[in-house]
């Protein structure tokens, strides 16, 4: 019982930190991101088994946390607003060729990822080329061009 | 066939709606781009998240104060009435981990080379005692409580007994430690699970 307790505890813990952190903080990840990420596992290991090392213990939590995953995707699935609610909702920050500026600011993108983005995806040059920039629920950019290039 | 018709207008008067609409009034059924945004959604979201990171900011700063264990707020003494014995303590605690209290006698009490110490016996059953410092040179049961003998080398000096605890029950417990036949020095912990 604890140790389904202690899994499912650390599972929605999880969520909420990450989804309050934004999606912008470790999908675009940089060296230091990844090492963080190395270090907040670390962290959640000792809570997740605590001094019990027998496999059993292991099993359930592995599969505890497998198991919420599948429900919450299927959840997710169901309602639309459960999904809303646990990855976000894209948004589009570039219209053709215009920055939304509010938008970009509070979502924590610069001009400079956008151009990054449009020049990696479609080798764009200039602002102007661009008719959708769309942050997207992973975190990434996607740029739409302008059709006549 | 009809929505696909006026779908296909739509797409193809993009461009002029979306000038003829202006800055930001609404032009989402005119985008080309099936996004499936939510403006109001995400705008919520933005805000919660702001609070969110004020709300990590304080419970850092709230941390650092100590009131989930170690630290200024939690480092705390009790005293009992007639001030012969002073007990060091966490206020705040978290289960599992291990901490020293410390308890001074005054040189009234040392009398005899001995000191006999009295530790309540709900105390004890939130606590995993694992030493004693010096060893006390016998263990006496006193009804729930424990009395200690603990050996003192110089009598009518000040003594300082060290007890290695472990904590195994989370939530609030009071304590009692003092000397036998005299009022005890009382003092509340809270442990986080």
């Amino acid at each position: 019982m604890d140790s389904v307790l202690r899994a499912a505890f650390i599972y929605f813990f999880l969520l909420i930190v990450f989804r309050i952190a934004g999606r912008r903080t470790l999908s675009e990840m940089t060296t230091f991101d990844f090492v963080l990420l190395l270090i907040i596992g670390e962290a959640t290991e000792p809570v997740l088994l605590g001094d019990d090392p027998s496999v059993v213990y292991a099993a359930i939590v592995i599969i505890t946390l497998l198991f919420i995953n599948i429900a919450m995707s299927l959840i997710k699935s169901r309602w639309k607003t459960m999904e809303k609610l646990m990855d976000g909702v894209p948004t589009i920050i570039v219209e053709h060729g215009r920055l939304m500026q509010d938008r970009m600011s509070t979502a924590r993108v610069s001009r400079d990822d956008v151009m990054e983005a449009a020049r990696r995806m479609h080798g764009i040059e200039r602002l102007e080329q661009i008719k959708y920039a769309i942050v997207e629920v992973s975190g990434g950019i996607t740029i739409v061009p302008q059709a006549s290039g | 066939m009809k929505p696909r018709h006026s779908k296909l207008a739509s797409l193809a008067s993009d461009d002029a709606y979306a000038k003829a609409s202006g800055r930001n009034s609404k032009p989402k059924e005119a985008r080309s781009v099936q996004v499936d945004e939510d403006m109001v959604w995400q705008r919520r979201t933005w805000t919660i998240q702001r609070l969110g990171w004020l709300a990590m900011g304080g419970l850092v700063l709230t941390a650092l104060t100590g009131v989930f264990g170690y630290g200024p707020v939690s480092c705390q003494q009790a005293t009992d009435p007639a001030g012969l014995v002073r007990v060091e303590y966490e206020r705040f605690q978290r289960q599992g981990s291990e901490f020293t209290l410390r308890v001074d006698v005054a040189p009234q009490a040392t009398a005899d080379n001995v000191v006999p110490l009295r530790v309540s016996g709900s105390f004890l059953d939130a606590v995993e005692v694992k030493g004693i410092a010096p060893e006390p040179r016998e263990a006496r049961s006193l009804g729930a409580d424990i009395e200690y003998m603990i050996p003192v080398a110089q009598s009518g000096q000040a003594a300082t007994i060290r007890f290695a605890l472990k904590l195994r029950e989370v939530g609030s417990h009071s304590a009692e430690i003092g000397l036998s036949g005299r009022e005890p020095a009382r003092f509340t912990q809270f442990v986080y699970p």
